[in-house]
């Protein structure tokens, strides 16, 4: 039983105002039905004003992340039904302004502008227009997805691509997925309501169970509008009136053809960079992607790697640098880079110890102190002398403990790490002092 | 008769018009009237394209730059038929 | 009027005393001619008394303009003469009431007019129906009756109306006063109610053409609120004027006789356009489509009237039913239907290639001649309620539809008999009123 899915994603742009009017786009922050005015509420004699050009170029950046061919014009469209989320009684939607693009093996079939609507609750009726006309833009693949995890692995390298654009918006309700699945040769399935990208697993999980179970069964079902449930992670029927619109889509006469830049500069995206890194800093695969998990660390590591050894700057980053950010729950922020280099040239020089390395970097993202400032201020700096002659020194100036070590004498190791310990005032790294004599002996 | 009954029920359910018997009745001989009348239109073989912008060719596009029409946001509120808290009360549909 | 406006200029006039004299009028003869929906005379007596002792007078100083009540004013309730709106305040102005207010118009109320312009005499309004000035058993010609009546009878200046297939044009022959509907995107919509959004302008009535190149003047122009406006060049000279066979088809004897009387110098050659021949159904089926539309945002949630208590469906049925006029249902139904899934090939999709096919037949002509000449109206006023039946009514716009379909210039000026329509290319505003001037003596 081959499963077929295709997905339909919309995402919020990031910007300022509104698409067709200059309300604010804060709706998460602002007060109920105060971002708005004549023109996204749709008041008798209200039209819309010129496109936002922000909006515009976003979804262009966008288009060409997903590698659509981009087309040099788009109209808008009047799609029209009624609901009290929709002050116009239509939506303006644009035509493709890309097609034919690609990701994770999957055919963008194609992209397109179009207005949020407002946010109508069905259990209390209550109904605010902040949201309504929010530029989104909408990603339509065509049904090539195979499973569940396929379609996470898609939509995480999505989020990924999206994240190093910043042309989107990323707070919880900013995407929406529209999911349809069907079993080959059996009705299709569409899934309404995923307000976000994890729950599309969910949803689509429960729906091939749910229908692969009806086949087994020899239930019969025809093709239908599910609605998701967040919480109870189900899908369930909605009434059939909804499924069967005729949305009389129509070109606006009140916008006029807007015309597209197709020539846009996106950054490096983040398969590309990965298999460069890869290759460039040889790093493992599993490195590469944690480290361009976002673009900011990734930059981050580049600028360092330039003058530190990549490989040791890797385990920093995957180790402690990821620990530390994961556990506060934020993202890599730039004002670390310095800090960091700092700590990589002077664990690189042996002048601190992993231990403290880790306590400067926790000051630099918490405190805000300067890595060197908050070393010397704690002593953490080590000794200014090579260690590695120091120990040379040592062996060779302690001849018959090296030698009862050699016979496996465990108190002579320790004597010779007692000796070294004294001579850098025990600031040196123990673990450090102990590989190192086992390679020179 | 190119208008039939079942047609008139779909499409003043679809334009949200509620129609009484009466109504439904002379409506229907009304549009199909009208239609007829104007009906010599689908005789035309026309090969030319379909013209929809009459004024602007090309749309201008504006900065993204946010106002506050905190005045007119008000009056938006007040002008609601039902109102809660700033929400305008829409029927619920669950 | 323009007497007047020179008087106000000067000072020997002042804008209260102005206001007054129209006062004067509209106690005479309002109460016969019903042309207002709402006056406010408190409202306009102080911004007079305001004016009066103004020293730097705009261009409008002290000029009383009436308002079709299809343009937003605020402060002023807008009712498109429908019940749907029979209590609503916008909340903004139209664009073109701004310029009006910050040129020191004086604005006295809001005009009677075909609910939501759906008519070619203003009888279809919900509240009342108005008379012609000239002869009170007779309609004042519509969809803009009320305005073309107000400017007849002397109760204003100036008036505002607008003109989708002939609501300026044919009330000012009516009324047998001057109409101007400029070019398709010379005056913003921003605060018209639309009827069809690629066909509706906003025009002027005066008692000469000085008043409307005045106003014209004062509220045309590009406006980032309707992006449709734009400012096209003037077109060159051909010193050739044609008069179009097709025009006199079925129109009144006494009436063709005034037009070629009128026109006798010029020395118009005769030519003939015959795709004018379905202009009408063209105009019509695309009136529909549009129509319905922009329909779609009355639904007694966000403003106007209530429906009765329910659910969605029989909440926004029951406000729609209850409020709309017949005409006004028979067009959302028509364009509902003709737009459909089933039937927009046949229908709309044809009706838009009707649409070019005119124009461009049309535009080709204006190529080799400056104007084109005809009568405005087939027929003089009829009496109040003598065209009941739809397609009669639709019949009577033949002359004035071809100009909207494609996007021209009109002015109709008023003779012994009828009325005589210049037309000119789109862009051409401002040297049709120069050559109406002309023909004004």
């Amino acid at each position: 039983m081959k499963t077929i899915i295709g997905l339909e994603i919309h995402v919020q742009l990031r910007t300022e105002s509104k698409l067709f009017c200059n309300c604010k786009t804060n709706y998460l922050k602002a007060q109920t039905n105060e971002n708005t005015c004549v023109v996204c509420t749709a008041h008798p004699g209200s039209k819309p004003y010129f496109i936002n050009e922000k909006a515009i170029k976003n979804a262009v950046k966008i288009a060409a992340a997903l590698n659509c061919e981009i087309n040099e014009e788009i109209i808008m469209q009047r799609k029209h039904y009624f609901y009290p989320d929709l002050p116009n009684g239509f939506q303006r939607t644009s035509k493709p302004l890309g097609v034919n693009g690609t990701l994770e093996g999957v055919t963008i079939r194609e992209v397109h502008v179009e207005e949020d609507p407002g946010r109508y609750d069905l259990k209390t009726g209550k109904t605010d227009y902040n949201r309504c006309g929010i530029p989104l833009i909408e990603i339509v693949t065509e049904p090539e997805i195979k499973d569940s995890e396929h379609a996470k692995k898609f939509l995480e390298e999505l989020q990924l691509i999206l994240a190093y654009l910043e042309v989107s918006r990323e707070e919880p309700g900013s995407s929406r997925v529209d999911a349809n699945l069907s079993i080959e040769g059996h009705p299709r399935i569409e899934v309404k309501n995923i307000n976000s990208f994890k729950g599309v697993y969910t949803a689509l999980e429960y729906e091939e169970r749910r229908q692969k179970k009806l086949i087994q069964e020899n239930t019969p079902y025809g093709q239908e509008t599910r609605h998701f449930d967040e919480e109870k992670g189900t899908t369930t029927s909605m009434r059939k009136k909804e499924t069967l619109e005729d949305y009389r889509y129509s070109p606006d006469p009140d916008v006029p053809p807007i015309a597209i830049e197709k020539n846009t500069e996106i950054p490096e995206l983040p398969k590309p960079k990965r298999e460069r890194m890869e290759k460039q800093y040889a790093l493992t695969k599993e490195d590469a992607e944690t480290i361009t998990s976002e673009k900011k660390m990734a930059d981050a590591f580049e600028k360092i790697a330039g003058h530190s050894n990549a490989k040791e700057l890797a385990k920093l980053f995957k180790g402690i640098l990821k620990k530390q950010l994961n556990y506060r729950g934020i993202k890599y922020q730039e004002k670390l880079t310095p800090e960091i280099e700092w700590i990589a040239k002077n664990l690189e020089q042996n002048k601190i110890t992993e231990k403290s390395a880790e306590a400067i970097l926790i000051e630099a993202i918490d405190g805000g102190k300067s890595a060197e400032n908050y070393a010397k201020e704690q002593n953490l700096l080590g000794v200014e002398t090579n260690i590695q002659g120091l120990i040379e020194k040592t062996i060779k100036e302690n001849p018959k403990a090296v030698e009862d070590y050699k016979k496996g004498e465990e108190k002579a190791l320790n004597y010779l790490i007692g000796k070294i310990m004294k001579e850098t005032k025990g600031k040196a790294d123990k673990k450090t002092i102990l590989k190192t004599l086992e390679e020179k002996i | 008769m190119e208008i039939d009954k079942q047609t008139m029920k779909r499409i003043s359910e679809t334009s949200r018009i509620k129609l009484s018997e009466k109504e439904e009745e002379t409506l229907t001989k009304d549009l199909n009237n009208i239609l007829s009348f104007f009906s010599e239109i689908k005789k035309l073989e026309l090969d030319k394209g379909e013209e929809y912008y009459i004024g602007r060719k090309k749309s201008k596009q504006r900065k993204d730059e946010p106002e506050n029409r905190k005045e007119e946001s008000e009056e938006i509120v007040k002008a609601f038929n039902s109102e809660e808290d700033r929400y305008l009360l829409a029927p619920k549909s669950l | 009027m323009k007497e007047t406006h020179e008087k106000l200029q000067k000072g020997i006039l002042k804008p209260s005393e102005n206001l007054e004299l129209k006062i004067k009028k509209i106690e005479e003869n309002e109460g016969k001619i019903h042309a207002f929906i709402n006056i406010y005379l408190e409202e306009a007596r102080k911004r007079a008394e305001e004016l009066d002792k103004k020293e730097k007078k705009g261009k409008l100083y002290g000029l009383v303009i009436a308002v079709k009540d299809n343009i937003a004013v605020k402060g002023m309730k807008m009712t498109c003469a429908s019940k749907m709106l029979e209590n609503y305040l916008p909340p903004y102005n139209a664009s073109v009431i701004e310029k009006i207010i910050e040129e020191d118009g004086i604005i006295i109320g809001k005009t009677n007019m075909d609910e939501f312009a759906c008519g070619s005499d203003t009888t279809h309004s919900a509240f009342q129906t108005t008379r012609n000035p000239t002869d009170l058993n007779k309609v004042p010609g519509g969809s803009s009756g009320g305005s073309a009546a107000a400017v007849k009878a002397g109760f204003c200046d100036l008036a505002l109306g607008s003109d989708t297939g002939g609501s300026i044009r044919c009330p000012a022959s009516f009324c047998k006063t001057f109409g101007f509907k400029p070019s398709y995107g010379s005056i913003s919509r921003y605060g018209l109610a639309d009827m069809a959004m690629s066909l509706d302008q906003i025009g002027v009535f005066s008692e000469d053409v000085y008043g409307i190149q005045l106003l014209f003047n004062i509220i045309k122009g590009d406006d980032a609120r309707d992006a449709v406006t734009t400012t096209q060049k003037q077109s060159t000279t051909k010193n050739k004027v044609a008069i179009v066979k097709e025009f006199f088809e079925n129109c009144d004897k006494k009436i063709e006789e005034s037009v070629r009387e009128k026109i006798k110098k010029l020395n118009a050659e005769e030519i003939s356009i015959p795709s004018l021949k379905y202009a009408l159904p063209t105009y019509y089926l695309l009136v529909y489509s549009e129509f319905a539309s922009t329909m779609q945002k009355y639904d007694g949630l966000k403003y106007g009237s209530k429906g009765k208590p329910g659910d969605l469906t029989e909440t926004v049925s029951s406000a729609r039913s209850e409020n709309f006029g017949l005409e006004v249902k028979r067009r959302i139904l028509l364009g509902t239907y003709i737009t459909s899934k089933d039937y927009r090939e046949a229908w709309y999709v044809t009706t838009l290639k009707a649409r070019s096919a005119i124009k461009s037949e049309i535009e080709e002509k204006l190529k080799e001649y400056d104007y084109l000449l005809g009568p405005t109206m087939p027929m003089e006023a009829w009496n109040i309620g003598e065209k009941g039946e739809p397609t009669q009514m639709y019949a009577a716009d033949i002359l004035t539809v071809p100009i909207n379909i494609a996007g021209l210039s009109a002015i109709s000026i008023p003779l012994k008999n009828g009325g005589l329509q210049v037309i000119a290319s789109q862009g051409d505003d401002d040297k049709l009123l120069k050559f109406a001037e002309g023909l004004e003596k």
